[in-house]
């Protein structure tokens, strides 16, 4: 392992893990007070050193998971073939071939106060939005990365019969950069007297704003977007995520509860009660010269995408507390965790989600893990792993959201006599 | 050509990560509302809070310097306030030997507004910074209130950086919704050790801990917002705007979930007004004492309604400038 892929990695478990206690890139959080981190004990090695003993799930089987044993000489290949071992994921693992019949489309949509984010919309052979109501998948990419890399997985969706709408957060791939990264290099003469400027002026615009509190926000304005597109049912969408990404759509589900079926694919979140972030040392410098200057210090993050970000996400997506917001979850809200048996970033393998998901069944929202088997985290993505994990995830949607339902026969009505139904309001 | 276009976006990538920081525009001589206390200085702050450069008012305490190792506390506006509208509570810390810190917050009063692109811009992610002149909307007046806490923390931060403040010393004070904000900072930021919520507003008692789930009106705004959510650009569509913006952001904001995660070892205050028409204390204020751990106090003014009158306004700065020095 090069030395730049453990520093990336270190970044990414002080930013995942989003706790005290754990090692930054920089930095160190002293050890707080209270439980210790998520996912530290049972992994003797710690974070970050190589595959991580996995355990045992014992909880409900809810879908079956049949697939594993169906690609069981698949999965023992990959987990010992050189050729599939992985640190990131490569350019063949992103690639897919569209099912026949399913099509594709590009499409925006808005956050934060205007900020335009870019989608690819993959809709089911025959698509129908006038007869029939579809459910849909919102699918996010993981840590510093493009919606590119895993467009396969809402393929394979839109191949189930769900739409699927997979994104660039804001500031990657083909989404915009939004206020918080657009610094004006002029002065900003406008005032309360006016509550729209629009002028042409310098600004600097920054990429890659590794912002987990923006994410949510992201996710939360494409489950807006796809409600309200036309052939979707409002009350039956869904939500895929992967690596970081289970993060961001693990605290999304406890902040908002339109999600009626969420996957996860290497994550979890040990619950753990909600508590104050400190912010001392080389971190609070960093933050001192944000406010300075507008921006702090850079570092590398990312595997497969990486890039420049700012030092400073690892205070930021601290404030992303996925493990408090565990009770929060609703039983209408159920998850399912594809978490590689010996994931050596989520540190105690596929224990992270193991803990999770036995929390929520505690709690009654339906749940249920199947570990990819002797997989690291970068080969759930293609191979047999991508079979067994894009294929449960479709049998967790086909579980819980369903097929595509007849429209109401009044939506019939409006769609083919659109001038009627404008004359009869 | 490849090679000169590699070199190209070489040169650029370095003068970006390299490129100086644009300077902050130059502080204006500000006028306090009433007679500075003896000793007492008021200065213009000026400072980012994530991308926008703001502005507070910057009250330090007579013999103020480098060395003073003062206690400071930033200062929070009421729903639709500026910064200036704090000066009896900065005033009256200040008075104490306390740095005050009332903060404008983003597109509000003498700090910028929030930045849109208002064309489209193409951009590649590994250059990570380009300077452009594209089309742009300004927006002001947003009332949101993550958006405001955010601004409060940076604020913080900002006073972490003023030598001779004790970073281990910092206190809020905030008004109306931002009263509730002073229980939302306690219970993310562990830097804040004291805090006083004047006639507060603390939504989400009584309100199960669970997801949420808009109603049918609100869901409609959010696919309204999220499907033709594209930056206003008339004074009519940036009001409506941000109306609904508002709405959509205040229907979720339960400032009161978060009373479980202040830590004993924080101290909070609690002023209310005894004839509030707007706010039932018995479910905002008191209820929020009750639930807290550590040290509390709940001041009535006697016969006050939510909007405090400036005999009001003046006990409410010396209840709370008495409650954070003791207690910081």
């Amino acid at each position: 392992m090069s030395a730049t892929y453990g520093i990336r990695k270190a970044a990414l478990l002080a930013a995942c893990l989003g706790l005290s206690g754990v090692a930054g890139l920089a930095w160190s959080q002293p050890p707080a007070a209270g439980p210790a981190a998520p996912g530290r004990a049972g992994a003797p090695g710690g974070p970050g050193r190589g595959p991580q003993p996995g355990g045992v799930y014992t909880g409900p089987i809810i879908i079956s998971d049949g697939r594993v044993a169906a690609n069981a000489a698949g999965l023992a290949n990959q987990s010992t073939a050189p050729e599939w071992k992985r640190d990131a994921t490569l350019p063949e693992d992103w690639v897919y071939k569209l099912a026949e019949g399913v099509t594709t489309r590009q499409v925006s949509f808005y956050v934060d106060g205007g900020t335009r984010l870019q989608g690819t919309l993959f809709l089911p052979k025959g698509f129908d939005p006038v007869h029939k109501r579809y459910p849909a998948i919102v699918v996010g990419h993981g840590i510093n990365a493009i919606a590119v890399g895993i467009e396969k997985f809402a393929a394979r969706f839109a191949d189930r019969g769900f739409v699927a709408l997979a994104i660039d957060y804001q500031s990657y791939g083909y989404s915009d950069s939004g206020s918080d990264e657009l610094q004006l290099l002029t002065s900003d003469d406008s005032t309360d007297a006016n509550l729209v400027t629009a002028r042409s002026a310098p600004v600097r615009v920054k990429r890659t704003n590794l912002n987990n509190v923006h994410e949510i926000d992201d996710f939360r304005a494409a489950i807006s977007f796809i409600q309200g597109e036309p052939g979707i049912d409002p009350e039956r969408i869904g939500t895929w995520a992967t690596s970081n990404g289970g993060i961001v759509t693990s605290a999304l589900i406890g902040i908002d509860g339109r999600s009626k079926a969420t996957a996860i694919q290497v994550m979890g979140n040990q619950p753990a009660p909600w508590r104050p972030v400190t912010l001392t040392g080389p971190a609070l410098e960093d933050a001192i010269k944000r406010v300075k200057t507008g921006q702090g210090g850079e570092t590398t993050a990312g595997f497969s995408f990486p890039t420049n970000v700012d030092a400073y996400y690892t205070t930021r997506n601290r404030d992303v507390q996925a493990g408090a917001l565990v009770p929060r979850i609703r039983a209408t809200t159920p998850v399912l965790f594809l978490p590689a048996e010996h994931d050596e970033l989520a540190a105690g393998g596929n224990r992270p989600a193991l803990a999770e998901s036995a929390a929520l069944t505690a709690q009654g929202v339906p749940s249920q893990v199947i570990t990819l088997p002797g997989l690291t985290h970068f080969q759930a993505y293609s191979g047999p792993a991508f079979e067994v994990s894009a294929g449960s995830s479709a049998d967790w949607y086909d579980k819980f959201l369903g097929a595509p339902q007849p429209a109401p026969a009044a939506a019939h009505a409006a769609a083919a006599k659109p001038a009627a139904a404008k004359g009869s309001k | 050509m490849t090679r000169t276009f590699a070199l190209a976006l070489c040169a650029s990538l370095c003068l970006g990560a390299a490129a100086e920081a644009q300077s902050l525009k130059a502080p204006v001589a500000l006028t306090a509302t009433s007679p500075l206390p003896s000793g007492v200085k008021l200065t213009e702050a000026r400072w980012y809070s994530e991308q926008v450069e703001v502005s507070g008012r910057l009250f330090t305490p007579a013999n103020f310097s480098g060395t003073s190792n003062a206690r400071a506390v930033v200062l929070a506006p009421a729903w639709g306030q500026t910064a200036q509208s704090l000066d009896a509570y900065a005033e009256a810390l200040a008075a104490k030997g306390i740095v005050a810190l009332a903060v404008d917050y983003r597109g509000w009063g003498r700090s910028g507004g929030f930045i849109y692109l208002n064309e489209r811009l193409d951009t590649y992610d590994k250059l990570r910074f380009s300077d452009r002149t594209p089309k742009l909307i300004i927006r002001r007046g947003r009332l949101e209130p993550e958006l405001q806490i955010q601004d409060v923390r940076n604020a913080i931060t900002y006073l972490d950086s003023i030598p001779g403040v004790d970073r281990g010393k910092i206190g809020m004070v905030g008004v109306d919704m931002a009263g509730g904000h002073v229980i939302s900072v306690l219970g993310m930021d562990a830097r804040v050790k004291a805090g006083v919520a004047v006639t507060p507003i603390i939504a989400g008692k009584g309100v199960e801990q669970k997801s949420y789930i808009p109603s049918a009106a609100t869901r409609a705004d959010m696919i309204r917002l999220a499907r033709n959510g594209a930056p206003p650009t008339t004074p009519e569509a940036a009001k409506a705007r941000n109306a609904l913006e508002s709405r959509i952001a205040v229907a979720e904001y339960r400032p009161f979930w978060r009373l479980d995660a202040i830590p004993a070892t924080d101290a909070v205050q609690f002023i209310v007004a005894g004839a509030d028409e707007k706010v039932k204390t018995a479910d905002n204020a008191q209820a929020a004492a009750d639930a807290l751990k550590g040290s509390k106090d709940v001041h009535v003014i006697a016969g006050a309604k939510h909007a405090l009158t400036a005999a009001q306004t003046a006990e409410a700065a010396r209840t709370a400038a008495d409650w954070l020095a003791s207690k910081l």
